[in-house]
């Protein structure tokens, strides 16, 4: 194979993904940039856009998310109900920070000295082998460690989700009140209930030890290596 | 909900016998469809077949030297010593391909194939080393039993590379 | 008093020029929304259009030593050879970066890659006058290869240094090693892409010029055979113009 061949299989994958590109519904200002980038250079921009793709299905980043539909929603008369903009931004990095603990903790728990069935099974061992109370209770901490960060985990992104929810209901709200020319009387309800789920992420980060970096802190201390029992 | 689990276990898999893979097809590149098949299979075997080869090799060396950490330990660190080594070789394995083939030279296949395995061998074995050696007592009884057993191993895989090449 | 509107700009992070002002003036910033993974895909969208402007101005004015249609050849090249060698060597850095037990995020590596890039193409469109002064003044065609290349050296010196700045504040783990690894990458690949896009200078005596040559080997085959012509061996009378047959 020379490099003819190699030229054209790389401008068929450029080409399929072009044409993926441009079929998928998108901003119509980008596509056409997007779809020849990607038929250019597919191995470079191609993570992006997959990247990008990934966020608009589930969950988007979520501070974008929230100053973009607060600015949609400021068009409207549900301007009154938002507040200023100093808030705002400190609204907006405390939704950056959650998301980022999210991922913090997903990318810990992937590694394999956070895997829980290990972590059970050198308890299991240790209790087999008869160690010491000393070893047995340190790998029984790492287990509740393991288990602590995933129940934060969980905690975060349950919010996060919630949050992304309320914000999806507000922007069509702010469609409704738009059109009708007058605030909803539940719109003021729903925009008090984002910003104060919002402001709860930080009592959570304050709340919970393990957000503010304890959790590596006492989980490197638990997982050393138990001593070996005395022969 | 957000994110999904990774089995790391899997992953591992995929970057120890997919990374020499990717490398071996990009070396077969010169020499048309059935030498990148036949390479894709062959790397992967060389790598896995001469860590097997040789691992139990560095352990009996390590503990004679009084530096060996439990053998489960030597193990999972030659596993993950192969992950590091295979995600280098999947990186490089793009790189390979295009300058392979736009290369008239068969000795420049050797020259590259042997810089790209050789630089791969090399992160592999330094996620090895800092994987297996702590402490600075350990790591002086360590380095003569490591640095003999890395100067056969390469000396050996270097020569079973240059007679896969184009196989 | 500032509006909501002020806070979050029209186009939120899909402003061209301000991405290019932060990458010229506020580098800590721009290495900053790297690490925090912001709209990484605008970000790289403008990179990416920056490095094919900075370039192609750059590329034109090699192409201008010729003239005519080398100059629409050189400025569609030289963006052409990096991003070629950028989308080559993509997964390189990440897979260092994961074997070698630093964070490995393929956007953010890339993120930085194509800032570095961009930054480089800049500082070659700022030195695009001096080429053209040089082709203006009827400097000969080696001086100008000379010319060029201290144009690239300058750029890629400038690149290079927020490539280390980005890798050193993403994670403590070996960065040398790193960057000594991709460079060793990029500049293999580069050298060899350069030379299969080539020409961007064109000898004088080529009668037309050509979007590309034939291959002619490698250009480590090439540095071998040069090396040898400087010690006197020749194995041909002289080297082949374009379309005509390279006879070993």
């Amino acid at each position: 194979m020379r490099l003819a061949e190699l030229g054209s299989l790389y401008a068929l994958v450029g080409v399929g993904c072009a044409l993926v590109v441009a079929l998928r519904p998108a901003h119509r200002s980008h596509r056409v940039l997007d779809a020849v980038l990607m038929m250019a250079i597919w191995p470079v921009y191609g993570p992006f856009l997959i990247a990008r793709w990934s966020e608009a299905d589930g969950s988007m980043d979520s501070e974008v998310a929230f100053l973009a539909t607060l600015r949609r929603a400021q068009g409207t008369p549900l301007a009154a109900l938002l507040p200023d903009e100093r808030t705002v931004r400190l609204l907006a990095t405390r939704l950056r920070v959650a998301a980022g603990k999210v991922d913090e903790i997903d990318g810990l728990l992937r590694r394999p000295e956070f895997d829980e069935r290990d972590a059970l099974r050198r308890v299991e061992e240790l209790q087999s082998k008869g160690a010491s109370d000393n070893a047995r209770s340190t790998a029984s901490i790492r287990v509740q460690n393991i288990r602590r960060l995933r129940s934060l985990r969980d905690r975060f992104a349950r919010e996060l989700d919630e949050v992304g929810e309320l914000l999806k209901q507000l922007e069509t709200q702010a469609e409704v009140v738009r059109l009708a020319g007058t605030p909803d009387p539940g719109a003021r309800d729903l925009v008090q209930e984002i910003l104060s789920r919002v402001e709860g992420l930080d009592h959570m980060l304050d709340d919970d030890p393990y957000a503010s970096g304890f959790a590596a802190w006492s989980f490197a201390t638990a997982s050393r290596e138990p001593p070996a029992p005395p022969r | 909900m957000r994110t999904r689990e990774t089995n790391w276990r899997a992953a591992y898999l995929l970057a120890a016998v997919g990374g020499p893979a990717a490398l071996g097809a990009a070396l077969g590149v010169p020499f048309g469809v059935r030498a990148i098949l036949t390479e894709s299979v062959l790397l992967p075997g060389l790598v896995l077949g001469l860590t097997l080869m040789m691992a139990p090799a560095l352990y009996i060396g390590m503990s004679l030297a009084g530096a060996a950490p439990p053998a489960m330990q030597v193990g999972a660190s030659v596993g993950r010593a192969l992950r590091a080594s295979g995600l280098v070789m999947a990186g490089l394995a793009p790189a390979m391909a295009f300058l392979l083939a736009t290369t008239l030279s068969h000795a420049f296949v050797y020259v590259l194939g042997l810089l790209a395995v050789g630089g791969a061998v090399a992160a592999g074995l330094r996620a090895l080393w800092v994987d297996l050696v702590s402490g600075p007592a350990r790591r002086l009884r360590a380095i003569p039993v490591f640095g003999l057993w890395c100067v056969v191993s390469l000396g050996l895989g270097a020569h079973l590379f240059i007679h896969m090449i184009g196989a | 008093m500032t509006t909501l509107s002020q806070t979050i700009p029209e186009s939120y992070g899909s402003d061209f020029l301000h991405t290019i002002d932060q990458l010229l003036r506020d580098v800590p910033g721009v290495l900053q929304r790297i690490r925090d993974a912001r709209d990484l895909a605008t970000l790289a969208r403008a990179m990416i259009v920056t490095i094919v402007a900075g370039a192609g101005i750059f590329g034109a004015s090699m192409g201008a030593y010729r003239g005519g249609l080398q100059v629409l050849y050189a400025g569609l090249k030289l963006p052409l050879a990096l991003l070629l060698t950028t989308a080559v060597c993509a997964p390189s850095l990440t897979a260092l970066n994961a074997a070698l037990g630093r964070q490995a995020c393929i956007r953010r590596d890339l993120s930085l890659l194509l800032a570095s890039l961009a930054r480089t193409s800049l500082v070659l469109a700022a030195q695009a006058p001096m080429v053209l002064l040089a082709v203006r003044m009827g400097v000969s065609y080696h001086a100008i290869i000379l010319l060029v290349v201290a144009c690239c050296a300058a750029g890629a010196v400038v690149g290079l240094s927020l490539l280390l700045r980005g890798l050193r504040t993403s994670d403590a783990g070996p960065v040398l090693a790193v960057a000594l690894a991709l460079l060793t990458v990029f500049g293999f690949v580069g050298s060899q892409m350069s030379w299969t896009l080539r020409p961007f200078v064109l000898r004088p005596r080529t009668p037309e010029p050509t979007f590309v040559r034939s291959l002619e080997g490698s250009f480590f085959e090439a540095v071998v055979t040069s090396s040898m012509s400087a010690r006197g061996v020749y194995w041909r009378s002289s080297a082949p113009l374009p379309g005509e047959e390279d006879v070993r």
